[in-house]
């Protein structure tokens, strides 16, 4: 048994496309944060999530041959876990009734360290809100959000992420960051 | 978290025998898109030659059309749409490069502009600006009507000027079709009957003159259309067949 966990993506992309069964090295490794991800920034449900999630795993598959190693695996598995969504989204044509997501205290905390928040004891009720306020932003705004804070990208995997040049994702994140305040101050969420 | 997902996927590559997508043909496939964003400046810089080559010999033009209506007809509004629409392609194809996405859109787009301005320059000093509208006005009934439009306020026979196409030669000079496709009978100069051999079919031509009567026009002068350094003007120019306009 191959110990995937001191290999790296591009060693685990040679093994994959040597024999199709090394695949599941990439999949153990990616599975779970794409679930996390395919839900925060769609509202699937779990079911719906891991149906995308398998339609991701199957177009990486067929495009090992075109990932370039001078971009980051996790970026490349993440945009075309992006575009699956969006893709998705266009073929139901609605999106789904929002359906939360767990948020965690640690990612709680980083967004609260960031904007300088005093959140409630009640974590439930306090990650509620904050969920409420960022599935009522614009989806631009939202995505950049998520990659920013829930999966704690830096600026340059989200412009390989979204295929937008970096300026662009810090205009957007700076954006996104005085939308979020706004709505911060209106539902009393204190500084 | 069970891993039924990576089993569907795994079962699902076995059973329908999926494999990767060869290499070659992504290969391909960015070179095509290369290969068009190029063909895309390309075409642009051509309309660039065209619209340089349309705006030089227009402002050259001596007639009594003036200001606004002078400008309306001056500006090449098709091949500047033409260039419009290439090069958004360009910036298009660009963008889906494996790295296009990086550089600032407005960057992409002005470098985009200046390569065509570079490169039409270089086109149309080779003479490409003025081949390919000649092409496009005697093959394309569209452009035609297009031209004959715009021109069209440059022609004020009342006024001694008098825009259109050579339709033949006769005994006393040539027959014109105006823009609005009326038939007029120029009359030249007999001195000036050694021209008529340099005078090819549908041939668009400034006649300064007189009108005589109706669909008769007396010309004084005659020029090329968007065209200063015609053979034809060169012609009359060491002749001496027919006054020049100051």
């Amino acid at each position: 048994m191959v110990n995937y966990q001191e290999k790296t993506d591009q060693q685990l992309v040679s093994m994959a496309l040597a024999n199709p069964h090394n695949f599941l090295y990439l999949m153990n490794r990616y599975e779970k944060p794409l679930i996390f991800y395919i839900r925060r920034i769609s509202q699937f449900s779990v079911e719906e999530a891991e149906d995308i999630l398998q339609e991701v795993f199957i177009k990486v598959y067929k495009h090992l041959n075109a990932y370039d190693p001078k971009l980051k695996f996790s970026s490349w598995i993440y945009r075309i876990t992006h575009n699956q969504v969006i893709s998705k989204f266009r073929k139901t044509k609605a999106r789904p009734d929002q359906v939360s997501w767990d948020m965690d205290e640690s990612l709680l905390n980083r967004l609260a360290a960031d904007f300088d928040l005093e959140y409630d004891i009640d974590l439930k009720l306090f990650s509620q809100k904050i969920f409420n306020i960022l599935n009522n932003l614009d989806d631009k705004y939202r995505e950049v959000l998520i990659l920013r804070y829930f999966e704690q990208k830096d600026y340059s995997e989200i412009s390989d992420i979204l295929k937008k040049p970096s300026g662009t994702v810090a205009t957007l994140i700076n954006r996104a960051k005085l939308k979020l305040k706004q709505k911060f101050e209106s539902q009393n969420i204190k500084f | 978290m069970k891993n039924s997902i990576s089993d569907k996927v795994l079962n699902k590559i076995d059973r329908e025998k999926i494999k990767p997508t060869a290499k070659w043909e992504f290969i391909a496939r960015d070179s095509l898109i290369w290969l068009f964003a190029f063909l895309s400046v390309l075409i642009g810089s051509l309309a660039v030659s065209v619209v340089i080559f349309l705006i030089t010999g227009s402002v050259q033009l001596e007639v009594q059309a003036s200001g606004l209506k002078r400008l309306l007809c001056l500006i090449p509004y098709f091949w500047l749409l033409i260039l419009a629409i290439f090069l958004v392609l360009a910036y298009l194809n660009f963008q889906y490069t494996k790295k296009g996405y990086k550089l600032n859109p407005y960057l992409v787009i002005v470098i985009s502009i200046l390569l065509s301005i570079i490169l039409g320059s270089v086109a149309y000093a080779a003479g490409l600006g003025e081949k390919i509208e000649e092409v496009f006005y005697r093959r394309i009934p569209v452009y035609q009507k297009i031209m004959h439009q715009s021109m069209r306020p440059l022609s004020d026979p009342q006024k001694g000027f008098l825009v259109g196409t050579v339709a033949c030669t006769n005994d006393q000079g040539f027959l014109l079709y105006d823009f609005q496709r009326q038939k007029w009978q120029i009359l030249l100069p007999e001195q000036s009957y050694k021209l008529l051999p340099k005078l090819p079919i549908g041939m668009r031509l400034l006649i300064k003159g007189q009108q005589l009567e109706e669909f008769i026009f007396q010309a004084e002068m005659l020029k090329p259309l968007l065209q200063p350094k015609h053979d034809l003007d060169m012609m009359i120019e060491r002749n001496n067949i027919l006054p020049r306009i100051n």
